[in-house]
């Protein structure tokens, strides 16, 4: 059988140049042109239109990854691929602050109601870079399995407004703690004996145990994220917005008196973190998500 | 006063007149000879005769249409290899479909009584240039090619002009450039090229395929489905399902072209050969261009929050998809297949890919944006074959099986299979005829039955009185498939009509 390109070469290549052999109508780009994001960006391709120093954590090389899977029903059925990247400040050896991107990775069922989408936890990578922009080790941390494994064991909820996409506010996710009277309110504990530390990873330390490459060490520390999820801007098989994050964690010791010290997080001013959601197949798996994230949200939608 | 100013302004007028009328005599024998006049006169009437196919339930039973045109044809032939064609045709309407019309207008023919005017044709040919066996044809033009009638894949030169769908036969003239060369008696060779592109025509009925169903409250009863995917459009009902449907002011649709430019790059051209081996005619052909018909591209639905109402705009754009079209045709009579006319034409088109996009907006945010390929870039084949033949004096069949009608593109609704049968009966030595057309769509058996009985008392005068009579699902089998609605039952397909014609040709 002649294949299509070689036919369709073979034509082009008997024309004329001016035949315009660049083949293809893409009605995503006609809708973006006639109804233009408020940003002024592409809704359908392309790296977030974030300021400088603000690049997801993608792969620039990767070209374009490949379209969302046809398996969901809205955000009623299916499994997605969900990305947090949160845009931080954190000061370890004083001002100037550093530059801190903490990527969650999770996949993601709606619930049987439809009422919300339960995220299991996959994966969380940091990028530090100095006040000059270069990458540094020092401070940067790594999630053992073991934790991976304990924070999977309790999916986060994001409920859903019922509308078809994604908006919700106040989400708490809560690292080795357990029964705070007020999740959202209540102050992280400062000692490990304290009875709202929960040893969520079963590891014998207080809290979760997070390794640190630089200076070598483990830390044991509770955590609080706050997330208000934006209205997400919706596509096939994409859902997008803005996140606003708070991360407040407490160290509750180390075996490297050198990382026995609590050091503030606050959100970048100068960028905003978003959350991405992609269908994919049923058969995606963890391991897929750790090992692809930089290439599959590349052509995400831009969050409105 | 004005009397004696008539007079001498007439007295020159009339003197160089009479001036003139020596060298008039003398020329008029030879331009006549040189000058072919032909043509017809029709009218029209039309007649609806369903109550449920118009875009409202209960519009029918009443007269739809008067329509008069006056066609003439002129062929001026300057030169033995010269041939200069022209056909104006003249369409007047004797009434318009609106019970209101502006008082200020009254006095205004084109408004009382509207009228058009066409230009079928007009090119000059020149025969033997640049050598002999060469003839060069350019203006505007009306070319067919391929073996069967109507339903061929390789006639893709001119549109089609369906803005009558009665009138199925007529294209939409265009302006091109064409070469035929006869190297041998038995092959002809043609190259055309086409600098613009011309659409298709549309019957009035057409934008009823992206109408949104009420009932008589005003409340919406279906939305059109999209070319999405059935797990889409299932979305975007539920998206709609919480909302009461009578709280929505849903205005029709507006369906736009977003039509090729007229650069270089949007040029058409079409080659073809032609070989005569007695009663076998072959052709095979190529065609670089674009579809006539459109197919479904983009689609906008703008939401206004509002009380007591939110009001929906839905506005979509169609397109008409780049091609390129290799295909084959034969046509073979003879005496030795029991006098039966065989035709037959298949095509491979190799499409341009189309992604259909659907964008919700509340205030200028985006909700949601779906996509879905409409025209996949899948090569795909239609093809027609059929027999003719003529029983005794009186009895003529003719029978097709279509392979793709000639407005579909393998676009999500797909390509059907269709049968054709067409008898015609001639009575009184073809004074009377009896003609049935009429066609089923074997992929969701909807129909089109199209009766003539046509007199003609004298020469050149017919008189036809007919229906066209369509059949088949109205509403979508699955209101979430683009591709469920069938052919010739949705409301887009036209109405049920009664028609009496009456033509006088020369």
């Amino acid at each position: 059988m002649i294949r299509r390109t070689t036919v369709g070469a073979l034509a082009c290549a008997a024309l004329l140049s001016a035949f315009a052999c660049e083949w293809g109508e893409d009605g995503v780009a006609r809708l973006n042109q006639l109804n233009p994001p408020p940003d002024g960006g592409v809704v359908d391709g392309g790296a977030t239109s974030n300021g400088a120093g603000c690049a997801l954590p993608d792969n620039p090389d990767a070209g374009a990854a490949a379209a969302p899977s046809t398996s969901c029903l809205g955000l009623i059925s299916g499994q997605w691929a969900v990305r947090l990247v949160q845009f931080e400040n954190i000061a370890p050896l004083g001002p100037p602050p550093w530059n801190l991107t903490i990527t969650d990775l999770f996949l993601a069922h709606p619930s049987s109601n439809a009422t919300s989408l339960e995220l299991t936890f996959c994966e969380e990578e940091t990028a530090l870079t100095n006040s000059t922009g270069q990458p540094e080790m020092l401070g940067q941390n790594t999630t053992p399995p073991v934790l991976v494994k304990a924070l999977a064991a309790s999916p986060l909820t994001l409920p859903l407004p019922g509308n078809g996409t994604i908006q919700a506010n106040g989400v708490v996710w809560l690292w080795g703690l357990k029964g705070l009277a007020n999740p959202t309110t209540d102050p992280l504990p400062t000692s490990a004996d304290a009875g709202t530390v929960w040893d969520e990873d079963m590891d014998g330390h207080p809290g979760v145990t997070v390794d640190v490459v630089l200076p070598q060490g483990q830390i044991y520390l509770v955590k609080r994220a706050f997330f208000d999820f934006a209205q997400a801007s919706a596509a096939d098989g994409w859902f997008t917005g803005s996140l606003s994050s708070t991360v407040d964690q407490n160290i509750l010791g180390a075996n490297n008196p050198a990382l026995d010290t609590t050091v503030p997080i606050s959100p970048r001013s100068d960028c905003t973190s978003v959350y991405q959601v992609k269908c994919v197949d049923p058969s995606f798996t963890c391991a897929s998500l750790v090992q692809g994230y930089q290439t599959l949200f590349v052509g995400a939608p831009i969050s409105p | 006063m004005g009397e004696v100013g008539r007079t001498r302004v007439a007295w020159p007028v009339a003197a160089g007149l009479l001036l003139l009328t020596p060298r008039v005599a003398e020329a008029l024998p030879e331009w006549v000879d040189k000058l072919e006049l032909s043509g017809y006169l029709q009218t029209d009437l039309r007649f609806d005769i369903d109550n449920y196919r118009g875009p409202v339930a209960g519009q029918g039973y009443a007269f739809s249409l008067n329509r008069n045109d006056f066609d003439l044809k002129l062929r001026f032939t300057p030169h033995p290899d010269v041939v200069t064609v022209i056909e104006p045709r003249m369409r007047y309407y004797g009434f318009v479909s609106s019970q209101t019309l502006a008082v200020a207008d009254l006095w205004n023919a084109s408004e009382m009584s509207p009228f058009t005017m066409y230009m079928d044709q007009a090119y000059v040919a020149v025969k033997g240039v640049p050598a002999k066996w060469i003839d060069l044809k350019a203006g505007r033009m009306q070319t067919t090619w391929g073996s069967v009638d109507v339903f061929s894949p390789n006639d893709n030169i001119n549109s089609r002009d369906l803005s009558d769908p009665l009138d199925y036969t007529r294209k939409v003239p265009n302006e091109m450039v064409e070469i035929d060369a006869y190297p041998s008696s038995h092959l002809t060779l043609n190259a055309i090229w086409l600098p613009i592109f011309q659409p298709a025509w549309l019957p009035p009925s057409a934008p009823l395929a992206f109408a949104v169903q009420k009932n008589s409250q005003g409340c919406l009863t279906q939305f059109p489905p999209p070319p999405l995917t059935t797990a889409q459009n299932q979305q975007l009902e539920k998206l709609f399902s919480a909302v009461n449907p009578c709280a929505l002011n849903i205005p029709d649709p507006t369906v736009t072209t977003y039509l090729p430019s007229n650069t270089l790059a949007d040029m058409q051209v079409g080659l073809r050969a032609r070989l005569k081996l007695g009663d076998l005619d072959l052709g095979v052909n190529y065609y670089y261009g674009r579809f006539g018909f459109p197919v479904a591209y983009d689609a906008t639905v703008k939401v206004s929050p509002g009380s007591p109402q939110t009001t929906i705009n839905y506005a979509a754009e169609v397109i008409y998809p780049r091609m390129h079209v290799v295909g084959a045709d034969f046509n073979y009579s003879s005496p030795h297949l029991a006098d039966i006319g065989v035709v037959g034409d298949v095509a491979v088109i190799f499409p341009e890919p189309v992604t259909f996009a659907m964008g919700l907006y509340e205030n200028g945010t985006s909700l949601l944006q779906l996509s879905s390929p409409n025209v996949t870039g899948q090569p795909f084949v239609k093809g027609a074959v059929g027999l003719e033949r003529t029983f005794g004096n009186a009895l003529y069949v003719d029978a097709l099986f279509i392979h793709g009608f000639f407005d579909e593109f393998s676009d999500a609704y797909g390509l059907h299979n269709y049968v054709s049968l067409t008898p015609e009966l001639g009575l009184l030595r073809d004074r009377l005829k009896l003609r049935v057309s009429s066609i089923l769509d074997l992929t969701d058996l909807s129909y089109v039955v199209y009766p003539q009985l046509t007199w003609t008392p004298l020469p050149s005068v017919e008189l036809m009185l007919g229906a066209f009579v369509l059949g088949g699902e109205v509403e979508p089998v699955n209101p979430l498939s683009y591709a469920s609605r069938s052919k010739f039952g949705q409301p887009a397909a036209g109405r049920d009509e009664a028609i009496s014609r009456v033509t006088v040709t020369w």
